[in-house]
């Protein structure tokens, strides 16, 4: 399958942080959800792909393009949405519209007006006077209105109340409708990746734990649960993540069927990605 | 880059109206005061203000990220932002012209008085790009904020050389050239203007490619 994205063993260092040989892909025609807690390298990672900032080492490739030598030509087909509407406060919708009209020869005033108007955002008022929902709305009209075939967002839906989330997301499955398109959407909002990804990578502490098909990693992993003596006998090369209490212990396991029937006698439940971020998270501290 | 300067312009024209109030109001003073020199000073502190102003917004709204990540090259995004504060110089170089030859010609001051007038607003355009020049890397290397306390520094120290000149001018020896030199600033500051501003661009354009937003 060809991919959009190929993120090969990039490397970048801060005084305090780095992202470790980070690899990943995203096929064509899919969504990822790119998840990890705050702090975790996602924004860095992002901002690296749109060489926002500069990569240590390693290869990041776009459309099968380098990032780097072609980027200007890649962008033109990237609708970016970052973090805060990065539009100035006096602006108006209109304002908006002119400015990008002046960057992307593709750009479509009637298309960016009509999904303002599907956004019911009103077009007469200042972006100051916008709510947050509002404001991540118009960011995401002007990422669709340039004929992008590929969406790169970080954290669109956070702060964001369920209905304006779920509007969005729905936005999002009508964009992959389009085989050629593809979206990277990094978020620790693990109920909406789950609803709409098809891969999900998860980024902890600048390097990658886990990058694999939604569907596979909710088929597979796993959570036992038991008393703490049943959980004795566990081997410790089995268990990704842990967490104890008093009297019961659970743990992230790969392989929920192979753990049924290693250890009969401990509940093995299906864990959601929320589960497997927390434990993860947490078989990292221990 | 087009959209960038339209940016640029609506900005401007966001915060346009009580900016051209004090223009007109500059306009009359002078034509009471058969003199432009409140019009000159007000839209030289004018265009500098302005300037830094723009910087100070993009950060507010947390623009330089996106428009890095925008297919624009990052040498056009200065590029922009400077050839926008030439055109706002210029647009106030003429606005000066004209009041100064409308001031001239309505005190029958004549052609005289005119070109005397054009002198200084060439002067007044020459100093605004030295001063800007000067500024723009620091504000591109540190960003708006640091670069602040650099504004103040850059505009203390014409006043400490105009004092130094002003003290050497009472030594017999130098003052004849002090003079050649004071009464050829309206071709030395805007052509030195001009160069600096060019220069400046090549280095801020050369930090901002670098730079890690």
């Amino acid at each position: 399958m060809e991919n959009m994205i190929e993120v090969i063993n990039v490397e970048k260092s801060y005084r305090d942080f780095s992202l470790n040989h980070v690899t990943f892909a995203l096929p064509k025609g899919s969504i990822m959800g790119f998840v990890g807690a705050n702090g975790a390298g996602k924004s860095t990672t992002i901002k690296l792909i749109l060489n926002i900032i500069r990569r240590d080492s390693g290869e990041i490739r776009v459309f099968g393009k380098d990032n780097i030598k072609r980027e200007q030509e890649i962008k033109q087909e990237i609708g970016l949405v970052m973090d805060d509407c990065s539009f100035h406060d006096a602006f108006h919708a209109k304002d908006v519209a002119a400015i990008l009209n002046g960057i992307y020869p593709n750009f479509e005033r009637k298309q960016f007006f009509s999904y303002l108007d599907r956004f019911r955002i009103p077009v007469q008022k200042k972006i100051k006077d916008y709510s947050r929902g509002m404001k991540m709305k118009l960011s995401i009209a002007a990422a669709l209105s340039h004929h992008a075939k590929l969406l790169i967002m970080d954290e669109p839906t956070s702060g964001l109340d369920p209905i304006v989330r779920s509007e969005i997301l729905d936005l999002f499955m009508d964009f992959i409708q389009e085989e050629e398109h593809g979206v990277l959407l990094s978020s620790h909002i693990t109920s909406d990746l789950e609803k709409i990804c098809d891969y999900i990578t998860f980024i902890d502490n600048g390097s990658i734990v886990l990058s694999e098909e939604k569907d596979t990693i909710l088929d597979h992993y796993g959570i036992i649960k038991g008393g703490r003596e049943a959980f004795r006998k566990v081997d410790d090369r089995d268990i990704i993540g842990k967490k104890s209490t008093s009297l019961n212990c659970e743990a992230l396991v790969r392989d929920r069927m192979q753990m049924k029937r290693k250890y009969p006698d401990l509940l093995v439940e299906p864990a959601q990605i929320e589960d497997i971020m927390v434990f993860i998270r947490r078989g990292q501290e221990v | 880059m087009k959209g960038l300067m339209i940016k640029d312009f609506l900005l401007f024209w966001k915060n346009a109206k009580i900016i051209l109030a004090v223009y007109v109001i500059g306009i009359v003073v002078s034509f009471f005061k058969a003199s432009s020199n409140f019009l000159t000073v007000f839209i030289t502190l004018f265009s500098i203000m302005w300037i830094v102003n723009l910087f100070a917004l993009d950060l507010q709204a947390k623009w330089d990220p996106y428009c890095v990540g925008l297919p624009v090259p990052r040498r056009k995004i200065v590029l922009a932002r400077y050839l926008f504060f030439l055109l706002i110089v210029l647009a106030g170089t003429i606005l000066i012209m004209a009041d100064g030859i409308a001031v001239a010609f309505r005190y029958g001051g004549g052609w005289a008085e005119a070109s005397q007038a054009m002198n200084e607003a060439w002067i007044m355009m020459g100093g605004c790009l030295i001063f800007v020049s000067i500024l723009l890397p620091f504000v591109y290397q540190f960003g708006i904020n640091k670069a602040r306390f650099i504004v103040i520094v850059v505009a203390i120290l014409p006043a400490i050389l105009v004092s130094i000149i002003g003290n050497g001018n009472s030594d017999e020896m130098t003052a004849p050239y002090l003079d050649k030199i004071l009464s050829s600033l309206n071709w030395i500051l805007p052509l030195g203007g001009a160069a600096l501003f060019l220069i400046s661009y090549a280095i801020s354009g050369a930090i901002f490619q670098k730079k890690e937003l």
